[in-house]
């Protein structure tokens, strides 16, 4: 060959390039924000992974892993996982819990049920802390039983959530993924101290069963037991007092029964309501008149009735203002308003039940009861970090909690993404909403649940995108599994590789040989 | 097909017609346009290139010369710092005989920052191993292109064709398009010598020692000497295809005339008429336009300036570069004095009564001065 620039039949590998690196690529799985975020610490990016290539049990696995009834909290969720989603940097944050929901309902699968161990665990409530526990407890191999005093598992749940928010199908479905794992239900049950004395550990989540009242009045009913069994209201003015999400709850309920009017008088102003801003809009839309920054003064019942036979009342409430940490409602000046109505309903919280508890180091408790946040996730996370406690107990060992490095935003490389928009499930209108207690929500289609999992950055996880394959200028990072690695020979630590990574998969380190 | 295009246009349908496989750029004021043209065929499916963004010129010209090494044919443009940009890569393609046929629209370099016609941008890059053509007018860019395929991939070198800004490169002229079958006939796929290929590694520009350093230097310059002869033969090749002839000089009125002009570009174009008024006028000037610059057309000028008296050289750029080639390349071969003269910097204004005053001082002057005239231009 007539030679017109150097040309050699070797390859550029014989050329060890490698002794140049002062840095070398860490190929690491790390946490994502929403991960983070989310109260139960569930693995979602590698569940949308998972699920996005069709493993649907692989991706539910995931979420069993943490949570046991995801297709509840996939509903009702408060979602603190969406608000730290790094997405919402970019455009919007991923819809999350829509694609928990889907996810939990695409595959009706149980955890694996583990080999039996010889100790046994008694669990006090069958709310969402109750539950938590006895089916991590139960995952762990100990016999567990769950006492409670009502009809029906669930606690709140099932007394305290509307079934146009969780219809009871749904939670019965999600029920069982609790006691496949197998643990012992004793319902309309009060277990003595005797017989928790017999069990190797105790867990409480009794709840805040019993509210607060305002009025010393047979006619003023309070939220939860309001809730738990609505009384007829049909053609009533109703009005509810508290802003809480109980509060709203009870409100929407009454819309459902056929109420003339709703009226929900909260001393928060609206965008310091405590009840979250998503159920305050529904509740908007389904009519229902919201009075803020107003507190109850008194009530009284009404000399002349205009509607003949009905109990009518006169509800006064003043201006006020909320101070919070200590939580104080101070008046202030301003006009007094007045409401004539049939029916007053105070939501203004609860508190526990007077019980004689056990005590001694192997009783431990969980939920509203101690003080968890008053959502369903918070209540499940305390209910499993009892059980963490009583397996590290029962055995003596610390439980291991490993979340490497959170990804934030700045980390990630967004160039390989583009924009689009959030999935929205789909919603009932509010004319039919009022009708009756239908799911007000439903779950993502297929297709937008498909677009939505591909809007996710899996931040933290790799993919296998081989991005930094492509743009290696050494040819040296190498196919593995669970990650890549580089070639030790050649890599010359430039980092391109680490820039190049969508998800903040790589970091480099310092080289110290 | 007769089309009404911008100088820019013209080389872009150029490209289009040479079929390269390869177009990696960036782009830059005033060249963006070709950049922009090739990006809406290739959104449009017609491009038949795949067209790399590449993130600067830089990384344009080692895409160029990569894609090149694999035995395709390329095609790149640009402009000013974007050229300068390029420095090291032109380099390496002119050392690894790499065929890249690039537009490069010459614009005035920083600092300070101006965006008009000047020709230190490709003549900062006169020894980097390209063939250099300065062309003046838009079909001569259209044609150039499709020549400089041609070229290049006969001799292994690659080729830059040189336009001004805004004068050729956004001025529209009627431009005939030629058919893609008389192109095609014209310019058959590229035929590499040897090429990259993933299924049979193997390096290309490994490290060589000294003596075989100076012998691949100087293989290569033989290969810039010898490319002379055969820029003839394409051009004659071009004529009989297309019936449009271009030399590495342009002779007007040269024959008999005593003082010749010698200029490139558009100032040659304003020239053409100022010498038709001269001689209407009885004055024996004549116009040499140099179009190849690199390999520099030595016989060719000599053989021109053969009977003339005095010669008159304006430049577009501060140093008076085709002055003092000229002159290096008559030095020893014809005694005749070299007036240079500098207008027209930063696209300023070169007008016919400036050509006029550059040929009266050199009429009236015997003895050209140790520094070529400065003359401050006007906005254009």
């Amino acid at each position: 060959m007539d030679l017109i620039f150097p040309v050699s039949t070797g390859t550029s590998h014989i050329f060890k390039t490698g002794t140049q690196r002062s840095e070398y690529p860490v190929f690491t799985k790390k946490t994502a924000l929403c991960r983070s975020g989310c109260p139960l610490r569930v693995d979602i990016p590698e569940a949308i992974d998972l699920a996005s290539k069709g493993d649907w049990r692989g991706a539910l696995a995931l979420y069993l892993e943490e949570n046991p009834i995801p297709g509840v909290t996939g509903g009702v969720c408060y979602h603190p996982c969406e608000a730290s989603c790094n997405r919402g940097s970019f455009d919007e944050p991923l819809s999350l819990r829509e694609i928990e929901r889907a996810i939990a309902e695409y595959d009706i699968s149980f955890a694996k049920v583990p080999s039996p161990k010889k100790n046994r665990v008694a669990v006090v409530g069958s709310g969402p802390a109750g539950l938590a526990c006895a089916y991590h407890c139960a995952r762990h191999g100990y016999q567990v039983t769950l006492f409670d005093r009502r009809d029906l598992p669930g606690g709140m749940l099932r007394y305290g959530i509307p079934p146009y928010r969780l219809p009871r199908t749904t939670l019965d479905r999600e029920l069982t993924r609790i006691f496949a794992v197998g643990v012992e239900l004793r319902l309309k049950s009060a277990p003595s101290k005797n017989t928790l004395a017999s069990f190797d550990a105790v867990f409480y989540a009794p709840g805040l069963p019993v509210s607060k009242q305002l009025f010393d009045s047979p006619s003023v009913a309070t939220g939860l037991d309001f809730l738990a069994d609505p009384p007829p209201v049909a053609h009533e003015r109703v009005l509810v007092i508290g802003g809480g999400n109980v509060g709203i709850d009870v409100a929407r309920t009454c819309v459902r029964l056929g109420a003339a009017s709703v009226t929900l008088l909260s001393p928060e102003q609206e965008d310091a309501m405590p009840a979250l801003p998503e159920e305050v809009r529904e509740a908007r839309e389904e009519e229902i008149d919201l009075v803020c920054g107003y507190a109850p003064l008194r009530l009284e019942r009404l000399s002349r009735p205009q509607h003949q036979g009905s109990n009518a009342l006169v509800l006064h409430a003043g201006p006020v203002e909320v101070q919070q940490e200590p939580f104080r409602i101070i008046p202030k000046e301003g006009l007094s308003v007045s409401f004539e109505i049939d029916r007053l309903i105070v939501a203004i919280g609860q508190r526990a039940d007077e019980l004689e508890r056990l005590s001694g180091p192997q009783v431990l408790s969980g939920g509203d009861f101690s003080g968890a946040r008053p959502f369903v996730a918070d209540a499940l996370a305390s209910g499993r970090e009892g059980a963490q406690a009583i397996i590290s107990f029962l055995e003596g060992h610390e439980p291991k909690d490993e979340f490497p490095s959170v990804v934030t935003y700045e980390e990630l490389n967004t160039l390989f993404f583009t924009f689009a928009p959030r999935a929205r499930a789909p919603i009932l209108a509010p004319a039919l909403r009022k009708q009756d207690f239908a799911e007000v929500h439903g779950t993502l289609d297929r297709a937008s649940l498909t677009a939505e999992m591909d809007r996710c950055f899996r931040c933290g996880t790799c993919v296998d995108c081989a991005l930094c394959q492509d743009f290696c200028p050494d040819i040296s990072i190498i196919n593995g599994k669970p990650f890549y690695t580089f070639d030790r020979e050649h890599c010359k630590g430039c980092g391109v590789c680490a820039t190049a990574c969508p998800r903040h998969v790589i970091e480099m380190k310092e080289e110290t040989r | 097909m007769r089309m009404f295009l911008t100088g820019n246009y013209a080389a872009a349908y150029g490209a289009r017609l040479a079929r390269p496989s390869v177009v990696a750029a960036y782009p830059i004021t005033p060249q963006s346009p070709i950049y922009e043209k090739l990006s809406e065929w290739d959104g449009k499916g017609e491009l038949g290139a795949r067209m790399m963004r590449v993130e600067s010129e830089h990384s344009a010209m080692a895409s160029c010369i990569s894609a090149s090494l694999t035995g395709v044919r390329v095609f790149t443009a640009t402009s000013s710092q974007g050229l300068a940009l390029m420095h090291e890569m032109l380099h390496f393609a002119s050392g690894m005989r790499a065929p890249v046929v690039m537009v490069n629209v010459n614009r005035s370099l920083a600092a300070p920052w101006s965006f008009w016609s000047d020709q230190m941008d490709s003549l900062s890059q006169r020894d980097t191993g390209w063939l250099q053509f300065y062309v003046a007018d838009n079909q001569e860019a259209l044609d150039t292109v499709l020549q400089a395929f041609r070229i290049a991939e006969a001799v292994f070198l690659p080729v830059m064709v040189i336009f001004e800004a805004f004068y050729t490169s956004h001025f529209m002229e009627p431009v005939l398009v030629p058919e893609q079958t008389e192109v095609d006939a014209f310019l058959p796929p590229f035929q590499p010598k040897v090429s990259l290929d993933p299924k049979n590694p193997m390096t290309f520009n490994q490290t060589v020692t000294q003596a075989e350093y100076a012998q691949f230097r100087i293989t290569r310059a033989q290969a810039t000497r010898e490319a002379l002869a055969v820029v003839e033969h394409v051009e004659g090749e071009f004529a009989s295809s297309f019936g449009r002839f271009y030399a590495p000089v342009e002779l007007f009125y040269v024959d008999d005339a005593e003082t010749v002009l010698v200029t490139t570009g558009t100032i040659a174009s304003t020239a053409r008429v100022v010498i038709d008024e001269l001689r209407r006028e009885g004055k024996k000037v004549g116009l040499m336009r140099i179009r190849l610059f690199r390999p520099f057309p030595q016989e060719a000028c000599i053989r021109a300036l053969t009977s003339a008296r005095k010669v008159a050289v304006i430049d577009r750029n501060i140093e008076g570069i085709f002055a003092s080639e000229l002159k290096s390349n008559l030095y020893g071969r014809l005694t005749l004095p070299v007036f240079g003269f500098v207008m027209g910097l930063g696209g300023t204004n070169v007008s016919p009564a400036h050509i006029k005053a550059a040929l009266a001082y050199t009429d009236a002057t015997s003895a050209p001065a140790p520094h070529p005239i400065l003359l401050e231009g006007t906005n254009g």
